[in-house]
């Protein structure tokens, strides 16, 4: 028997699903077009009226928004409310661009935690669990998310937020942790120190919920043998609402929308044009339920398929696979997802500057990967053997990160290429 | 009483160490001593030079990683076994020696370099084997 925290609306039937879609979608373009000329804007541009959308298929007549338009809009050029109807807002990072900014009513909140107490039941959670949740609090949605989703299970929620590892490890064996949120890397690293430290005995994690960065069916079997849990995927982002958007089920074979806020759909890489089920394509989001901050075919950039057939745990909320990449910048190497983001991770983690420079090749039939890497004053010594031993802790890093091995460089400061001031992150050199 | 010892980061492509003694002749660095330790993607190029604190600080002006370190120098006579002869108080003093290179002293016979962890202790040894150390000083 699946562990539920909304049953009724978690295993509602298709149509019943469908009605919630094709309802909010109406609603949502009514309100857009009424209150955000943003909106109104870019459907008179495409010709479009809230009254041609009359059933869900007519979807395709709105046009895409994209985070180009989040930035534009930036600050308030998207909001479908006034800012005193608001209580929160989460943003992004902003380290590749302008910042993107969400706002959320007291009902969006709602939702968010709704969704992440959904994926916390359904990976076994329940209100005798202790969830120690590590993602960053702030301004990052991930803290905030997992934290008010473990207080409507009603677990003890262990608010952690990200980094301190002894302190980590101290609060999951003093008290009692059995789920664990925070990102997969992050996870593999504590898996790592806790078996460093032979206190495996102690810990009584059984499940992980992890997400918020890439991660591949490998890395979690590596979390899932070294810690002896179950990991589970959770998927969201910042634009739509947070974690919780998706996530994994007992089943672990793709993770569940929340089909009742957000409408879905796959759409080719090229033609744009809606794909069927099983198809690759780019993921789009219509967040129809949200109050504040309501996105119209939002385009994630994340490279994906979905499936509505019914999952084994009987939810019947539509599943999209791990995800397998992101549209701009994803890389196959060895037949393995690689992304920069990924690299960057490692390369702060260990101290670095995120400057490196990744130079992909084709020798004899098989991939190589090569990380160029600025030395800094940090990291220079007048040993040999020093600067070799840092070399393999960022060669070890690397590895546990992507699953493949990269040859690490090091390169004098401000020797790598850089175009028009930005630096020139990526060389594919394989002719494919 | 000791040497201070320049080690600069150099990539190992062609070029490169051009690169550097260019710098460096370019601004009237006037270098005693000049040695690589290298690996097939870098080397540590170690220098001597008559004003060490302001030669690091033009290199790291200049966007070159570079760190100061002591060593010993100890004067190597032009007659033969004079170098066992220094290496062996080390030995006998159980002392080991991280890297060792000589270059020609001004006057006549080579000046070796060594680095070692306790440079102060060294460079009594030799003075009490009746070595001649010489320092930043009297290069
Ligand atoms: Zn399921």
């Amino acid at each position: 028997m699946a562990n539920y925290f909304q049953e009724e609306i978690e295993t509602a039937s298709r149509e019943q699903i469908e009605k919630i879609q094709h309802d909010g979608l109406l609603d949502v373009v009514k309100r857009v077009y009424e209150n955000v000329p943003y909106y109104r804007k870019k459907m008179d541009e495409a010709g479009v009226k809230p009254e041609d959308i009359k059933e869900l298929s007519d979807i395709t007549k709105l046009p895409f928004l994209t985070k180009d338009d989040l930035r534009d809009a930036y600050p308030y050029d998207l909001m479908a409310l006034p800012v005193s109807e608001c209580v929160r807002i989460h943003s992004t990072s902003g380290t590749t661009g302008r910042r993107v900014v969400d706002f959320y009513t007291q009902n969006d909140i709602d939702k968010w935690e709704d969704g992440c107490a959904r994926a916390i039941c359904a990976a076994g959670g329940t209100k005798e669990d202790v969830v120690q949740v590590s993602y960053g609090y702030g301004l990052f949605t991930g803290g905030s998310g997992l934290n008010g989703g473990s207080h409507k299970v009603g677990c003890l929620t262990l608010p952690m937020s990200s980094g301190n590892t002894d302190r980590q490890l101290q609060f999951m064996c003093d008290f009692g942790t059995t789920i664990l949120c925070c990102t997969p890397s992050y996870a593999a690293y504590l898996a790592e120190s806790i078996n460093e430290r032979g206190i495996k005995d102690q810990i009584k994690v059984k499940a992980g919920i992890f997400g918020a960065e890439a991660w591949s069916e490998e890395m979690r079997h590596d979390i899932e043998k070294n810690l002896g849990i179950k990991a589970y995927d959770i998927y969201g982002l910042t634009e739509i609402e947070g974690p919780g958007v998706a996530f994994e089920c007992e089943a672990q074979d793709g993770m569940h929308i929340c089909e009742d806020y957000f409408l879905p759909e796959i759409v080719d890489l090229d033609t744009l044009e809606p794909v069927p089920d099983g198809q690759i394509g780019e993921l789009v989001f219509t967040s129809f339920a949200k109050e504040a901050f309501p996105l119209i075919r939002y385009r994630t950039k994340d490279i994906t398929y979905i499936t509505h057939e019914k999952c084994k745990c009987g939810r019947t909320h539509a599943r999209i696979h791990r995800l397998m990449g992101r549209t701009d910048d994803m890389l196959i190497i060895k037949g393995v997802n690689v992304y920069p983001s990924q690299i960057e991770e490692v390369l702060i983690k260990q101290g670095m500057p995120a400057n490196y420079q990744l130079i992909v090749d084709r020798v004899n039939n098989s991939d190589t990967m090569e990380v160029n890497v600025e030395m800094t004053p940090e990291m220079f010594s007048d040993s040999v053997s020093d600067i070799a031993a840092k070399e393999k802790e960022i060669v070890a890093a690397l590895k546990s990160m992507l699953g493949i091995y990269a040859k690490v460089k090091l390169v004098e400061p401000k020797s790598i290429t850089r175009s028009e001031g930005k630096a020139v992150r990526i060389i594919d050199n394989r002719k494919i | 009483m000791n040497i201070n010892q320049i080690s600069i980061f150099v990539e190992n492509k062609p070029g490169k160490l051009a690169k550097l003694t260019k710098f460096l002749a370019d601004n009237q660095v006037d270098m005693r001593a000049f040695e690589i330790a290298d690996t097939s993607d870098y080397g540590i190029v170690r220098i001597i030079v008559d004003k060490p604190y302001d030669t690091v600080t033009l290199l790291k002006d200049n966007d070159w990683i570079c760190s100061i370190s002591e060593v010993v120098g100890v004067k190597i006579p032009d007659v033969a076994g004079e170098m066992s002869k220094a290496l062996a108080v080390l030995d006998n003093a159980g002392i080991s020696v991280d890297y060792a290179y000589t270059f020609p002293a001004s006057g006549d016979g080579a000046l070796m370099v060594i680095k070692v962890a306790e440079v102060e202790k060294v460079a009594g040894l030799f003075k009490g084997a009746g070595l001649k150390v010489v320092s930043q000083e009297n290069l």
